[in-house]
């Protein structure tokens, strides 16, 4: 059965919105997602019914509370198929989680000088700064894994550069700006062959859109946020494999990662709280509880199911737009919901904000938190479109004849 | 950076009547003071109002809003050079008023600040006219009853 997307459209109260009497087609959603009125509502429960901070009060709400808390991460290790909630730390989001994994690795002294790191180059800005500063901080070198002519990851090229001294290889799964979707699985497999470097992956445009198991993946580290996949702002997750997650040290010290404290030590809380220090974002760690629900609820292949149909729709008819450039890989099977585009001679932001003036239509232009990649395609920025499981066929028609009126009439 | 100017002037006399241009005053401030500093306008001020612009011609006429688009930067620079010409007019002419009694220097002629402050208008006052005015307005007579 696939999605009722007319009748899964009711539940986005911004969707029910006229922005000067006309409906907001919104396909920004790479960068983040519209929130569903049951996220909304449980992320206000906390605040109506039983706001209290967690794990630290003998009252009803604190208790209530903290459950509601816990049970997210519950939700959320099960979702991608983690042992447990040991393994799902609670961050702000993914930029965060990376500098998590960084910084801890680098405090228990992981990294030596020339270590490598190993990255692709169409990573977002969240999987490759983190790295930068082990460049200036641990003396690591940061090594780049090239891309095929069609975006996709060059796996030949990943196997090349492992050797003896790379410690930490960190691919996404799904890229925010070229589209490719990448084996991970078959990435993890070349790594654990060809080096004994630990395995992160970069999971933000994935998890939102399809299934993901990071037991089959076999990965160490797998990050995401809430708010690209309906959930609240302000929240990400860490999976680490535990035996990893209890030898690593804090990321913050302070309230709640502490077991015991003495005046002059403390010793940890467990797995996952001595990597959650001072009171979490609770409101939003339940509303993301609420957003896995509503995604499980619908299923994850349907939801893939109908990116695929409106992605296929919209490469196909973007063609009819002259002078329009799409970048990424032209089998769907390889692509996430994405269209990063080129219209020659207007300016991608020139491009974004008639779209926005004309028709409402939301896209996103310029670096995409992935400068080096965009930039070697266009000095000067890309287009992006990107979907999720509420656009339509219709949408996609509104924004494509809307490009062709804009570029048809600033030449 | 020529239009943040522009806007300055344009935002800052909408903004005390909306909030909505208020924002925009603000960007367009920015942007002209970033630029007084010789450092890049970070607002992307312009950018945003000649697309808004030229998108809201081309709904009504594509040719003139293609024109706008195509042209703004020398449509601004002529704005900018009308505004400051006109403001350096007014100015030419408010020193006149104060040195000489009169817009138009010591050889007299119509002058708007003069009409604001004529011995005819202050007369009317004095004789109650504008209070007579008051007394024989039609929603004075309704409310009268």
């Amino acid at each position: 059965m696939g999605l009722n997307v007319e009748k899964l459209r009711q539940d986005f109260p911004i969707l029910q919105k006229r922005f000067e009497g006309k409906p907001l087609v919104y396909l920004d959603n790479a960068a983040t997602s519209l929130k569903p009125v049951q996220v909304i509502e449980k992320e206000m429960e906390y605040y109506r019914e039983y706001t209290a901070n967690i794990h630290r009060g003998m009252h009803k709400m604190s208790e209530q509370a903290s459950r509601e808390f816990e049970k997210a991460h519950e939700k959320a290790a099960k979702f991608i198929g983690a042992k447990g909630i040991e393994e799902i730390v609670f961050t702000r989001n993914a930029t965060e989680s990376f500098n998590l994994i960084a910084y801890s690795l680098l405090n228990e002294g992981f990294f030596k000088k020339g270590d490598e790191v190993l990255v692709s180059k169409m990573e977002h800005h969240a999987n490759l700064v983190p790295w930068q500063f082990l460049e200036r901080k641990a003396g690591i070198k940061l090594e780049f894994v090239e891309l095929n002519k069609d975006f996709t990851l060059d796996f030949e090229d990943l196997e090349k550069k492992l050797n003896e001294k790379t410690r930490l290889v960190s691919l996404t799964q799904a890229s925010n700006t070229v589209a490719s979707i990448v084996d991970v699985k078959k990435a993890g497999e070349i790594v654990r062959k060809n080096s004994s470097a630990l395995f992160a992956v970069d999971g933000a445009q994935a998890v939102p859109h399809f299934p993901v198991s990071v037991k089959s993946i076999g990965c160490d580290f797998y990050c995401f946020s809430s708010h690209k996949m309906l959930g609240p702002t302000g929240i990400g997750v860490l999976y680490g494999k535990k035996e990893l997650l209890e030898k690593m040290q804090p990321f913050q010290y302070g309230g709640d990662m502490i077991k015991e404290v003495q005046w002059h030590s403390s010793s940890w809380n467990e797995l996952p709280f001595k990597f959650e220090a001072g009171t979490p974002a609770i409101a939003q760690g339940i509303g993301f509880g609420a957003a896995i629900d509503y995604l499980q609820k619908l299923g994850l292949e349907n939801v893939r199911k109908h990116e695929k149909e409106i992605t296929k729709h919209a490469l196909e008819r973007i063609k009819e737009v002259k002078g329009v450039k799409v970048f990424g890989p032209e089998d769907l099977e390889k692509r996430n919901g994405i269209v990063l585009f080129d219209a020659g001679k207007l300016d991608c932001h020139d491009i974004a904000l008639a779209l926005d003036e004309a028709a409402n239509v939301a896209i996103r232009s310029g670096m995409h938190c992935a400068q080096p990649i965009v930039e070697s395609i266009n000095p000067k920025g890309l287009a992006r479109a990107s979907f999720y499981l509420y656009n339509t066929k219709e949408e996609i028609d509104v924004f494509i004849e809307s490009l062709k009126e804009i570029l048809g009439t600033f030449k | 950076m020529v239009f943040c100017l522009i806007g300055l002037a344009v935002f800052g006399a909408l903004g005390i009547f909306s909030a909505k241009y208020r924002d925009y005053f603000r960007q367009a401030l920015k942007c002209v003071m970033q630029s007084a500093v010789l450092r890049p306008c970070t607002t992307g001020f312009d950018k945003k109002m000649q697309m808004k612009i030229s998108t809201k011609l081309a709904s009504k006429n594509k040719k003139l809003g293609n024109f706008v688009f195509k042209n703004f930067q020398a449509i601004s620079v002529i704005f900018v050079i009308i505004m400051f010409a006109s403001l350096a007019y007014g100015a030419y002419g408010v020193y006149n008023w104060i040195a000489f009694g009169n817009c138009n220097g010591p050889q007299g002629g119509e002058c708007v600040l003069n009409d604001l402050t004529a011995p005819q208008t202050q007369e009317c006052i004095q004789a109650g006219i504008i209070n007579d005015l008051d007394q024989n307005s039609p929603g004075l007579k309704q409310s009268t009853g």
